[in-house]
């Protein structure tokens, strides 16, 4: 009797322990089946799709463009596909914003690069999808508006400033990031505009570093080499000033070089607390790429637009950061 | 009443579905994950078709292009054709998401430079078509590298999914296993439960009959929890085992009962009559009457003497018709000697029939019963008749009177048990009654017969019927 009971109660246990399992193996099927479902299952289509085109995917300037446009996403009914070439690459780009094109989106965001991206933005607005420019503009083309920073200025911004640190005597290297593209120019530009008065400054050498570091760094290296000479470096993009510590880095002279560069990335910062880099020329990327979207949804609104939208820029010096 | 065989097949049914359930639960899941890879590998066929026919598409507008003939159209016709209709199923399998929107217009932006290409030709506008041609060109390498994104981040999403559903197929399996294995021990255990059920009422029953086989009809009730089968032989069992202890008591009861009637019988008669000393004083009389040559007072004497002596001879003694016949003659003689002419005795006897046996003292008391109800206060010409003849396997004996007769109530109460014991025996010289000697007759014989009939004012006729031969 004992022994039977004892069995019993057993099998009862068993009984229970084996449902309870299957019971807990269920819910965690089910767990599955909903991270399944949630995976599959698509959001409904947004109202507006809109597609951004930068410069460079992975690069850190372009990522916060894409990251304040993308941050639209929340607030209103529309897709932003944020897309750009792997590396810097103006055919590549230009590719892109065809595609995008006659993928027929509703509106498109693009860093007009060079003179070729013209007749596709026209394109573009002729098959009704309106074309905002973003940090380098294309004045001539059909586009409805720019937003970004004024290159122009920024570079005058970045002359005026070495004019006042070097005392208006330096021997300048540029390193550019394209020779071709717009926006560049229009620093490169503006920065000689602004050191033309002063006559004790020269500039010695102009090269591009097509957006890269490495690059930035071999002809930084190059210069400063052929040009023993060069008291001040001069960088237009944002990998720029990176390539250009680096280099004087190696040559030993990171201290006496006076070294000012584009935008606010957290290495350049580094760079800058670590008294490697002098000034920096800071631009608003994300406020460029939210405000684009918000732009555009101003257009598909009917919203009249101004033609440009500058966002702000300015120098920042060791001290100045993290405001 | 829930029948053992209902609560199988309950039982089996159950076992069975469950066993059904837990199959098609894992069938179900295991077809899921292959109607995944179908669908999934049938959406990379049609891209890649559609790539397929995107080539061929623009190669056939190519060759229209080249030689603008109404064949090469029609073909051109025929691969726009099935390049909408993969369309068309592009737009009814994909999932709605901004890939698909885009993949679309891609294809839509294909055709149309395409048909613009055609119309060029048509219009043989050298610069548009050529233009176009080249457009088309570049949106078929576009709707290339499209289908190959496409693919891709499918196939991310597909691996993501995969492993999920995988580990959710895992989590599916166990579940089964552990279902299963409960659903075993629930077998077990039911199989437990049930046969328990079953084996111990039985084993109960079985306890309980061995007790009542050996004489023990004091076991206790059998008990069985369960309704079924089962409590209904229990029950059955339990009652039959009350009833025959009530039988037993019943037959007890009766036995003593009889007994004790009879012994109380016995010692009254005999207490009755005071045999022994009457009988001898009796003798003394008969001979100093027959020494005073008093031969009628000594011949009477004798005879009440042969009547005593018949008498204190045991009651419960068989004897002959003849013996019997025998005292009813000494009786009356002595009643003669009473009633003289006022009374005649007619016997009709057939000799051949007194080796009958019969209980003693049967015929005298029937005698004297006619004597003293039928004819004692009659003056004159009564009759008592005593005829003894056989007839079929019996023999009759027949005692009748003329006298007064009685109602069919009283015959009835002397006939049926409920004779009253009343002590009003008026005259009876053996203090036997009616009732005693049918009692007895019964006792000794259960086949034989006795009859009364009776007319008022014409007399009473009491019938007996014995069997010829009995063997003791």
């Amino acid at each position: 009797m004992n022994r039977s009971k004892l069995i019993n109660s057993v099998l009862v246990a068993g009984f229970l322990l084996a449902i309870s399992f299957s019971v807990y193996y269920y819910i965690q099927a089910s767990d599955y089946q909903k991270k399944i479902d949630d995976a599959t299952s698509q959001a409904d289509l947004p109202t507006y799709h809109f597609v951004l085109i930068g410069e460079e995917m992975d690069h850190d300037y372009w990522r916060l463009v894409g990251e304040g446009a993308k941050a639209m996403e929340e607030k209103e009914d529309v897709f932003v596909e944020y897309e750009g070439p792997k590396r810097s690459n103006p055919d590549e780009q230009l590719k892109l914003l065809d595609m995008a094109v006659k993928s027929k989106v509703d509106g498109i965001i693009v860093q007009a690069l060079n003179e070729d991206f013209l007749p596709v933005i026209d394109q573009a607005v002729e098959e009704g999808i309106p074309v905002i420019t973003i940090d380098t503009d294309a004045p001539e083309s059909k586009r409805s508006t720019y937003i970004g920073t004024d290159n122009y200025e920024a570079g005058r911004l970045a002359g005026e400033t070495l004019l006042a640190d070097t005392d208006g005597t330096a021997t300048v290297g540029i390193i550019t990031g394209s020779f071709e593209n717009a926006h560049h120019q229009l620093r490169v530009e503006g920065f000689k505009d602004a050191i033309k008065e002063a006559s004790d400054i020269k500039i010695v050498a102009v090269e591009e570093s097509n957006i890269t570091r490495v690059n930035a760094e071999e002809k930084a290296y190059q210069m400063l080499n052929n040009h023993p000479d060069i008291t001040a470096l001069y960088g237009t993009s944002a990998l720029d000033g990176i390539g250009m510590v680096a280099a004087s880095e190696t040559l030993g002279r990171a201290d006496s070089l006076y070294i000012i560069a584009f935008d606010t990335l957290s290495p350049n910062i580094d760079l800058l607390e670590q008294g490697k880099m002098d000034a920096l020329i800071s631009q608003k990327p994300y406020e460029m790429g939210h405000r684009s979207v918000e732009l555009m949804l101003n257009l598909m609104a009917g919203k009249e637009v101004e033609s440009v939208y500058h966002t702000s820029r300015s120098v920042v010096r060791k001290g100045d950061v993290h405001d | 009443m829930i029948r053992i065989r209902t609560k199988l097949l309950i039982y089996f049914v159950a076992i069975l579905l469950l066993m059904i359930l837990l199959f098609f639960l894992r069938e179900h899941n295991a077809l899921r994950i292959v109607e995944l890879q179908e669908e999934r590998s049938d959406y990379y066929f049609l891209l890649n078709e559609i790539t397929n026919s995107t080539d061929q598409a623009y190669q056939s507008l190519q060759i229209f292009v080249h030689e603008p003939t109404d064949e090469n159209l029609h073909y051109y016709e025929e691969e726009k054709q099935r390049f909408t209709e993969l369309q068309q199923q592009f737009v009814t399998t994909a999932t709605d998401n901004i890939d698909k929107k885009n993949y679309l217009h891609l294809l839509s932006s294909f055709l149309e430079l395409t048909d613009q290409t055609v119309e060029g030709v048509l219009l043989d506008d050298i610069e548009r078509y050529s233009y176009y041609l080249n457009e088309a060109n570049t949106s078929a390498t576009y709707v290339h590298e499209r289908t190959l994104e496409l693919m891709n981040s499918e196939l991310t999403v597909y691996q993501h999914v995969m492993e999920l559903e995988d580990q959710r197929f895992q989590y599916i399996k166990n579940m089964g296993t552990a279902f299963f294995i409960s659903a075993v021990i629930l077998c077990v255990l039911f199989a437990l439960w049930f046969s328990n059920g079953i084996t111990k009422g039985i084993e109960r029953l079985t306890e309980a009959a061995k007790q009542i086989s050996v004489g023990n009809y004091t076991v206790e009730d059998v008990e069985v929890p369960q309704n079924d089968e089962l409590k209904i032989l229990t029950k059955t069992f339990n009652q039959m085992r009350v009833n025959i202890v009530e039988a037993i008591r019943e037959m007890k009861d009766k036995a003593r009962m009889a007994q004790l009637l009879k012994e109380m019988e016995l010692k009254s008669l005999q207490n009755q009559i005071n045999p022994h000393f009457l009988f001898n004083t009796l003798n003394v009389i008969s001979k100093t009457a027959y020494i005073e040559e008093a031969e009628r007072t000594n011949a009477l004497i004798t005879s009440v003497s042969a009547l005593l002596r018949y008498n204190i001879s045991s009651l419960d003694r068989e004897t002959s018709l003849k013996d019997e016949v025998e005292v009813v003659r000494e009786y009356f003689f002595i009643q003669q000697a009473r009633f003289g002419d006022r009374i005649a005795f007619q016997q009709d006897i057939d000799e051949g029939c007194l080796e009958t046996l019969i209980p003693s003292l049967t015929l005298q008391p029937i005698v004297e019963n006619a004597f003293i109800h039928g004819i004692e206060e009659m003056t004159d010409g009564a009759e008592i008749s005593l005829k003894i003849y056989p007839q079929g396997e019996k023999v009759w004996i027949e005692i009748a009177d003329n006298g007064k007769g009685m109602e069919q109530v009283v015959i009835s109460r002397i006939l049926s048990a409920e004779e009253s014991k009343d002590k009003n025996r008026k005259g009876h010289s053996t203090g036997i009654g009616m009732r005693n000697v049918i009692d007895r007759l019964k006792l000794f014989d259960e086949q034989s017969d006795v009859t009364i009939e009776s007319t008022l004012g014409i007399g009473t006729k009491v019938t007996i019927g014995l069997r010829k031969e009995l063997k003791k």
